[in-house]
């Protein structure tokens, strides 16, 4: 059992995870029901949504902002935001510890 | 008459079981048996044997009907299946070293699914590969343990590979005095060399830079226009992206052990990982 800690943003409510995540949950409160995953399916009928759909709707989003995603697939995302925190001048123990490696 | 031509269906009479049995095997044929569920008949015991994985399944459906028959796939060079083991193989070395099938299913969960998976693919051929030159499979000498990887050299696979195929013989092969298969002198140098020849190297040589995609993100405003379908994917984006885990992780959020407050989400993460050290975590500052 561990725990995954995201913070707030307050440069930009538009990138900011935690103002997502309430209205994320808001908007899927009454789609839920019994479903306790996080992310479920956007279309009917709403369920949790399976490790392939996750991966492809990362690559939607990759595909969307210009990746080429015949190269890289839905894991690169670990591999990018890891190498941005490190441009970020974020330490090696941090990222390391952060990303689970 | 061969039968190895045909994908043949029998349903031979009881006493003649045996004898089928040995012409199946004889001949590598494969096809359809019909025998009855008798386990305590050395005749009957041998179809188990030689039953492949898919038709294990089929019985245990049909332990469900009234009818004590057992339907199988027989195919030949046999794959015997001992208890529940998810490595055929580590069973088969289990019972003959007298462990019970409790004990024995017990050791079989010491492999997580995901390794058992990566295993079972190697463990099968091997035994096809012994059983082509009437070797004992768990009790092999050295040299047929590494013609065994160089074959698979030849068939083009990569150092990893092989490395999975040495990690999977380890699990079933102790060479005498208690030397683990893995650790012996003459297999690390063939991996060596393996590496040499076929070096593993990393996926990507560059990654992509995320500030395209945090930037188009940021042009989806948060707010009643965004659908459920762009909020979807842009959750889920940010998630990737701030925490750095995998797919299985973000999976793994649930609605129950998330605390949200003004300045902070936390989730509590129950599942098994893959790679269990992991801590403290802190999204990773990429903004």
């Amino acid at each position: 059992m561990s725990a995954l800690e995201f913070c707030e943003y307050t440069p930009s409510d538009d990138l900011c995870i935690v103002k997502h995540h309430k209205f994320y949950i808001n908007s899927t409160s009454t789609l839920r029901r019994h479903c306790d995953q996080l992310l479920i399916t956007y279309n009917k009928p709403h369920r949790a949504a399976f490790s392939d759909t996750i991966g492809r709707w990362l690559k939607t989003v990759m595909t969307k902002s210009g990746i080429d995603t015949q190269q890289f697939g839905a894991h690169s995302t670990r591999a990018a935001a890891a190498s941005a925190a490190f441009s970020k001048k974020a330490s090696l123990d941090t990222i390391l510890r952060a990303a689970g490696w | 008459m061969s039968w190895k031509c045909h994908l043949f269906y029998a349903f031979p009479p009881f006493s003649i079981i045996s004898r089928v049995l040995q012409k199946i095997q004889q001949e590598k044929s494969t096809g359809l048996l019909v025998a009855p569920k008798w386990p305590t008949l050395d005749l009957v015991a041998r179809v188990d044997e030689n039953v492949s994985q898919q038709s294990n399944e089929s019985s245990t459906e049909n332990q469900e009907h009234t009818v004590p028959s057992q339907q199988s796939r027989v195919s030949a060079p046999s794959l015997p299946q001992t208890g529940t083991n998810p490595l055929p193989l580590v069973g088969r070395l289990l019972a003959c070293q007298g462990l019970s099938k409790e004990a024995s299913e017990i050791i079989g969960k010491s492999w997580r699914s995901g390794t058992a998976k990566q295993y079972r693919t190697y463990l099968q051929k091997w035994d096809l590969f012994c059983s082509k030159r009437n070797i004992d499979p768990l009790h092999p000498p050295i040299q047929e343990g590494i013609n065994f990887p160089a074959e698979l050299f030849a068939t083009g696979i990569g150092y990893s590979w092989l490395n999975t195929a040495r990690s999977a013989l380890s699990s079933i092969i102790t060479l005498p005095g208690g030397q683990s298969f893995g650790h012996h002198s003459l297999v690390s140098r063939f991996l060596k060399g393996v590496f040499e020849l076929r070096p593993a190297l990393p996926r990507y040589k560059e990654i992509w830079d995320v500030s395209p995609v945090l930037n188009m993100l940021e042009s989806w405003k948060l707010g009643s226009t965004l659908t459920l379908k762009d909020l979807t994917l842009k959750v889920t984006m940010l998630l990737a992206l701030l925490s750095g885990q995998r797919l299985q992780t973000l999976k793994a959020f649930s609605v129950k052990s998330m605390t949200l407050t003004d300045t902070k989400c936390v989730f509590q993460i129950m599942f098994p990982k893959n790679h269990t050290a992991w801590q403290a975590h802190e999204c990773i500052r990429i903004l």
